[in-house]
């Protein structure tokens, strides 16, 4: 089990600082994904880690060894990169045994790792081909095979499906997981900007956004109790919707109040002690909206209906905002102009308006 | 009438459509050939001239096919026109010229694309301003250093000596094939790199197993454009080759220069086309490469 740990780590581009002061601890045989927005320094991380970037500043530890100093091949790491990498003037034997034939691994040793890698990944027929006679999945594969050949403790995957159509994207994210179980003592750091890739692979999840990891937790964290409002509005598609607002006290009652609305906050568990008249901002995610005909809080006006087949998205006009409710793929709206809309008071998430943190 | 034909073909319109000759596309092509004979015109004269004798050279009808074929102009070029006193034909020049060409050519393409390759992977402090220092040096003119370069190759014993001569081709090739090689190097997928560190290949490994065999195309590129430069180089080598090293392009210019009695014009056509043939042969051969290499060296033209 290979513990990876980050102290403080700086990284800086002449005089852009990327990363500064970052911690993280990534515990042996996890698998982490390191979600954001491109530009917010994962990849820099990831390289960071793999020792193909010099830091300027922080300590990297690898299996409780410190390998800040070291070079790539001494860190005990696998790496998949977007763009495959694969060597074009080499066959996938080639391609596969490069690493070990620098390493100067025997021969036999070799051919066991090699065999055992390709079986693996269903690539065991494809030995004798140049990569430019595969196809992308196939590539993806050869690539993955050549970080496990290296028989190491850590793989780290820099955005390994991006270039990939979205049917083998599904296809190989699902291969991924399963991998990942079978080699269950391998510990897996992973780069997207896709948030599906991250929700379904990780065991955590490090959102990360101008450098700075927001938040680092497990993805249904993530996604039901965001940490700020980044995360909250990063993480979910359609985007979670928000309001602006204040909390109010009203007979020991606490209240999320703006212009529109008054909404009561029974049911939400807060995170510490929130002053009334604090201003604060209201999210509710797209499917935690209700329809209620009888008891519902709010006018809502339909204004567009996007059936996407397994859901329907409706954005409505309401309390002063566009809102989008997530619904069953077969729901039947026709000739319905306007909605009664609530939102339940367990399903929200408050955040302060002047610092983002979750209330 | 003309609805008549619109709708006809309205629907008679399936498959391919046909090509029809426009008078843009004649006139296109009537440029096309008449530039072709514009240039081809000069070789035409002399391949004609060289196989004349005398005689019917003086008649003055450069554009006339000879009467009478004879090959002993060309021979006579080959191994018996004479340069000043000795007459050895231009021999002796085209395997001088062999002798500076081919080391001059590996040594300098070996010196670039490690150049290239280290100042597009392995990125060093002052990696540009070394480049850019580099790039500056293709846009001295020739002349203002040979003075300078005399007086060095003076100073180190290598003047007037084979080793000198290539030498200075190989340092004036280093510029337009460091900027080739650098270029090509950064078009290749940087994350290709990473993946040979993480291998654990290093320099020299990375250097000759990853990213030489990737770069046999503008290898092509970089030996057509020096086999070309440096053979048709009559300046450095009549400078720095020495009396012994003279290349094939001097001696050219001795043999044309030496006239005993009357102006042997078809000789000095055969010795014109036999010094020529070489680049030529390398135009013909690698036609498509070589429109890239100028592509590629259009900085410098």
């Amino acid at each position: 089990m290979a513990q990876v740990k980050i102290n403080k780590l700086g990284v800086s581009f002449g005089a852009l600082q990327v990363l500064s002061d970052l911690d993280i601890e990534i515990e042996g045989g996890e698998f982490v994904v390191l979600l954001g927005p491109s530009g917010c320094g994962k990849s820099t991380l990831l390289n960071a880690i793999a020792g193909l970037l010099d830091v300027s500043d922080g300590q990297i530890w690898i299996d409780g060894r410190n390998v800040t100093w070291e070079e790539p091949k001494d860190r005990g790491i696998g790496m998949v990169f977007q763009s495959y990498a694969l060597y074009p003037r080499m066959t996938v034997e080639g391609n596969l045994s490069f690493g070990l034939k620098m390493a100067r691994v025997p021969k036999a040793e070799i051919a066991r790792r090699i065999n055992a890698a390709a079986e693996l990944l269903h690539i065991d027929k494809l030995m004798k081909r140049r990569p430019s006679e595969l196809s992308g999945g196939q590539r993806q594969r050869v690539a993955i095979g050549r970080a496990l050949v290296r028989d190491v403790r850590v793989y780290l995957f820099d955005e390994p499906l991006s270039n990939l159509d979205a049917a083998l994207r599904t296809e190989l994210r699902v291969e991924l997981k399963r991998l990942h179980q079978e080699l269950s003592n391998s510990t897996m750091i992973y780069v997207t900007h896709d948030q599906v890739e991250a929700l379904t692979l990780a065991d955590r999840i490090a959102v990360m956004h101008g450098g700075i990891i927001q938040q680092f937790d497990k993805p249904r964290n993530i996604y039901h109790r965001p940490g700020n409002l980044f995360v909250a509005g990063f993480v979910g598609s359609p985007k979670m919707n928000f309001l602006d607002g204040r909390i109010e006290e009203r007979s020991g009652e606490r209240a999320f109040v703006s212009d529109e609305v008054t909404q009561p906050l029974n049911g939400y568990a807060f995170a510490g002690n929130v002053r009334s008249g604090t201003p604060a901002k209201l999210g509710i995610r797209p499917e935690h909206v209700r329809i209620d005909p009888d008891q519902g809080m709010y006018d809502a006006d339909v204004e567009l209906v996007e059936p996407m087949g397994a859901e329907t998205v409706v954005w409505c006009n309401a309390v002063g905002h566009t809102i989008s409710l997530r619904l069953e793929g077969d729901v039947a709206l026709e000739g319905q102009k306007r909605l009664r809309i609530s939102f339940p008071g367990e399903r929200l998430n408050l955040f302060d308006a002047a610092s983002g943190v979750r209330l | 009438m003309t609805a008549v034909v619109a709708q006809d073909e309205f629907f008679a319109a399936a498959g391919p459509r046909p090509r029809r000759v426009s008078a843009a596309r004649i006139g296109v092509y009537c440029f096309l050939i008449g530039a072709a004979l514009f240039f081809a015109l000069p070789l035409y004269v002399m391949v004609v001239t060289s196989l004349k004798d005398l005689g019917e050279i003086r008649l003055g009808n450069i554009f006339n096919w000879p009467a009478e074929l004879t090959f002993e102009p060309w021979i006579a070029a080959w191994s018996s026109a004479c340069t000043g006193r000795t007459c050895e034909g231009i021999r002796p020049g085209f395997f001088n010229s062999i002798k500076i060409t081919v080391p001059s050519v590996i040594l300098s393409i070996i010196i670039a694309a490690i150049n290239g390759y280290a100042l597009s992977f392995w990125r060093f402090r002052g990696a540009n301003f070394f480049f850019g220092l580099l790039i500056f040096g293709a846009f001295v003119p020739y002349q203002v250093v040979i003075y300078p370069l005399i007086i060095f190759m003076r100073e180190v014993g290598l003047f007037a000596t084979l080793p000198g001569i290539i030498i200075v081709h190989t340092i004036f090739g280093m510029p337009i094939l460091t900027l080739l090689y650098r270029n090509y190097f950064s078009s290749l997928p940087e994350e290709l790199f990473k993946a040979a560190r993480v291998d654990g290949a290093g320099f020299w490994a990375i250097f000759f197993r990853v990213v030489m065999p990737m770069a046999v195309p503008i290898s092509i590129v970089a030996v057509i454009l020096q086999v070309t430069g440096i053979w048709n180089d009559f300046l450095f080598g009549l400078v720095f080759a020495g009396r012994d090293n003279m290349p094939m392009t001097v001696q050219l210019n001795n043999i044309v220069a030496t006239t005993t009695g009357t102006r042997a014009y078809n000789v000095n056509m055969s010795a014109t086309i036999l010094t020529a043939a070489v680049p030529l042969a390398v135009y013909f051969i690698s036609g498509r490469w070589f429109v890239r290499g100028i592509a590629a060296g259009a900085v410098k033209g």
